[in-house]
């Protein structure tokens, strides 16, 4: 089976005054039909400026992305391809216009396509939106008169009212309380499993992505520097940067007291990345080769790839 | 003794008399660390805005009673508010940037408040001010007192923050979403410098926060709040391991790390947005167990040991 979503080689520097800013430095994965990868990482690690740029939104510096065959760039500009590539940002009530009846705003992106008249786009709309659990009763509600959860629910019909083979997910529930957060997931999970969609999930939140992600690829500074199938990379990190991650989240163990040890230091400024391995200023086990290589990812096992000159 | 003591705190819109905090009561001894915990709409924060005096104009302290360090917070029968408590409560709030003045060198701040709080001279104001970012973990404090806010890091400034906080000497200190906002990585050095700079047991701290993983690394105690009313409270290990309020254990079933067993209520939980003009149980609503009296009348405090449990239906075991 061909990828469905191919990532190759993608930079993305901004300009910020006469200094350049690389946000993405050479980033390659791919994912399958029906398969969510998750893009994980700490600010300015690039994983929101690659979710934007696979959806189109962002304009590639350098490098190729393509989804079901086509160049991105050509699937922006063709209406009839539009449809393929849909996302979810992270605020729904703020991405959702305000002014707008939820009926018409989910029935948007069919309009633009120029793809149906208006009866039939009206009951497309009461699917989608029945497909996320609201009734026929939201259709004239307006974005202030739903709750978190209800307006997540209401970007993600107009997100799937398409049939995209790709949805973009940015931190679609980092916003949202703890128990909406788990019925979005569920939701999300399981229109996947009724259509074959591929999810690039983006988070930062490693709880969702244990439960969401088939596979996990953990960004740092612009960088891929480890990627794997999500049960091995919880079990068994082996970049020092994802062990750390893993380590530093809290979890509920009421059995055992939490004892870590944080990763010292901070992550420095994507306009002053330094020579070598961009990760050896916090790295417990840096030593002189890792400011003279900048490492490669490479296999080091079945499906997993890492970027570490100190591996074993 | 309980340096943080509230009890049956009542808060209200003036305007249209829904209560958002009833009957709210939270006790903290010195040395523990205490959870306030619940989603959006549960009115934490509310409750450590009313501790410090900057409730929104138009929301008012109703009823109950409030005391830090055995000191009245709330007096007479308007309960306004005496800002005497301020010295006694320090408070790190979610936002470190929109806590410090974006105008003014970190150095310059922090002497000020010293000077202010402890009429501390210039120079011995200085001192103190470099010896409190080193114990914050900050390792090159002359570089930081010389940056403003924008120049620093959210971790950073939370550091800062901090440091303010503790140079008020305050009995009680409040973090409300200490971390909320910061990496994970960040977080995790915030959380232990916390822990440590708590560990001397000297003061009262109540954790405020939606983040149930943070509760279980970090409190001794829990409160639920649902709706402006509490729902459980007990020690942390015993909520998380055996919770009995039908909200808790929706609200445990949540989790990630949930293993789903038959028992679980959490699909027969309806989403509804809270309705403070109810006389009943917040909850009540939602929750599968509910019954006419539920929706009626307000809730028994259900005692048993260290742990209480706000129901008609369910008690502590």
């Amino acid at each position: 089976m061909s990828p469905l979503l191919e990532v190759d080689d993608l930079v993305i520097t901004y300009a910020n005054g006469r200094r350049r800013v690389s946000a993405v430095r050479g980033v390659s994965f791919a994912a399958e039909p029906g398969e969510t990868i998750a893009l994980v990482g700490e600010s300015g690690c690039g994983k929101s400026s690659t979710a934007r740029a696979v959806a189109g939104l962002e304009a590639a510096t350098a490098g190729r992305i393509r989804v079901a065959g086509h160049d991105v760039g050509a699937i922006a500009r063709d209406p009839k391809l539009r449809h393929l590539v849909q996302m979810v940002f992270q605020h729904a009530d703020q991405s959702l216009d305000q002014t707008w009846t939820v009926e018409r705003i989910v029935a948007e992106p069919l309009a633009r396509m120029h793809r149906t008249g208006r009866g039939a786009s009206h009951d497309r709309v009461v699917t989608a939106l029945a497909e996320v659990g609201l009734g026929a009763e939201y259709l004239s509600r307006r974005p202030r008169d739903l709750s978190g959860g209800q307006a997540q629910r209401v970007a993600i019909a107009r997100a799937l009212i398409t049939r995209p083979q790709l949805v973009v997910l940015d931190e679609p529930t980092a916003s949202l309380d703890q128990s909406v957060r788990s019925r979005v997931l569920s939701l999300l999970q399981s229109l996947q499993a009724e259509r074959t969609m591929t999810y690039v999930f983006i988070s930062h939140d490693l709880a969702s992505v244990r439960r969401i992600a088939h596979r996990v690829a953990v960004m740092y500074l612009g960088r891929i520097v480890e990627v794997g199938p999500t049960a091995e990379i919880f079990r068994d990190p082996k970049h020092p940067y994802t062990r750390g991650l893993l380590e530093s989240e809290p979890r509920v163990t009421p059995d055992e007291p939490w004892e870590i040890t944080p990763m010292t230091g901070e992550t420095p400024s994507p306009s002053a990345i330094p020579a070598g391995c961009a990760f050896q200023g916090r790295c417990p086990l840096a030593g002189p080769e890792c400011a003279a290589v900048d490492p490669p990812l490479i296999e080091v096992a079945g499906g997993r790839l890492l970027a570490c000159v100190k591996k074993d | 003794m309980n340096l943080l003591a509230v009890n049956d705190l009542d808060l209200r819109i003036a305007r249209t008399g829904q209560t958002l905090l009833r009957d709210v009561t939270v006790s903290i001894e010195r040395g523990s660390i205490v959870g306030l915990v619940g989603e959006s709409g549960s009115g934490k924060s509310m409750f450590s805005l009313a501790l410090m005096g900057l409730l929104p104009t138009g929301i008012e302290v109703t009823g109950g009673t409030a005391e830090v360090a055995g000191q009245p917070v709330f007096r007479g029968a308007s309960h306004s508010y005496d800002t005497a408590t301020r010295d006694r409560i320090a408070l790190v709030s979610q936002n470190p940037r929109a806590a410090l003045n974006p105008t003014m060198r970190i150095g310059k701040q922090m002497v000020r408040v010293l000077r202010e709080r402890h009429r501390m001279g210039k120079v011995e104001a200085r001192d103190e001010a470099r010896e409190l970012l080193r114990k914050v973990g900050i390792s090159d404090p002359t570089r930081v007192e010389r940056a403003y806010p924008h120049q620093l890091s959210g971790g950073m400034c939370q550091r800062v923050v901090i440091a303010m906080a503790l140079s008020v000497k305050a009995p009680v200190l409040i973090a409300d979403e200490p971390t909320t906002g910061l990496d994970v990585t960040i977080q995790a050095q915030i959380l232990l410098l916390l822990k440590e700079l708590m560990a001397d047991g000297d003061r009262a701290v109540l954790m405020v926060t939606h983040d149930l993983a943070v509760v279980s690394s970090m409190c001794d105690q829990v409160i639920i709040l649902y709706g402006g009313q509490v729902m459980e409270v007990g020690p942390t290990r015993d909520i998380f391991l055996d919770p009995v309020h039908p909200y808790t254990r929706f609200l445990l079933e949540s989790l990630e790390d949930h293993v789903p067993s038959a028992d679980d209520i959490g699909d027969r939980v309806t989403e509804a947005s809270v309705d403070f003009s109810i006389t009943g149980c917040r909850f009540a609503k939602r929750c599968p167990f509910s019954t006419e009296l539920c929706h009626r009348e307000p809730p028994p405090v259900r005692r048993s040991g260290a742990r209480t449990v706000h129901c008609h239906h369910r008690g502590a075991s």
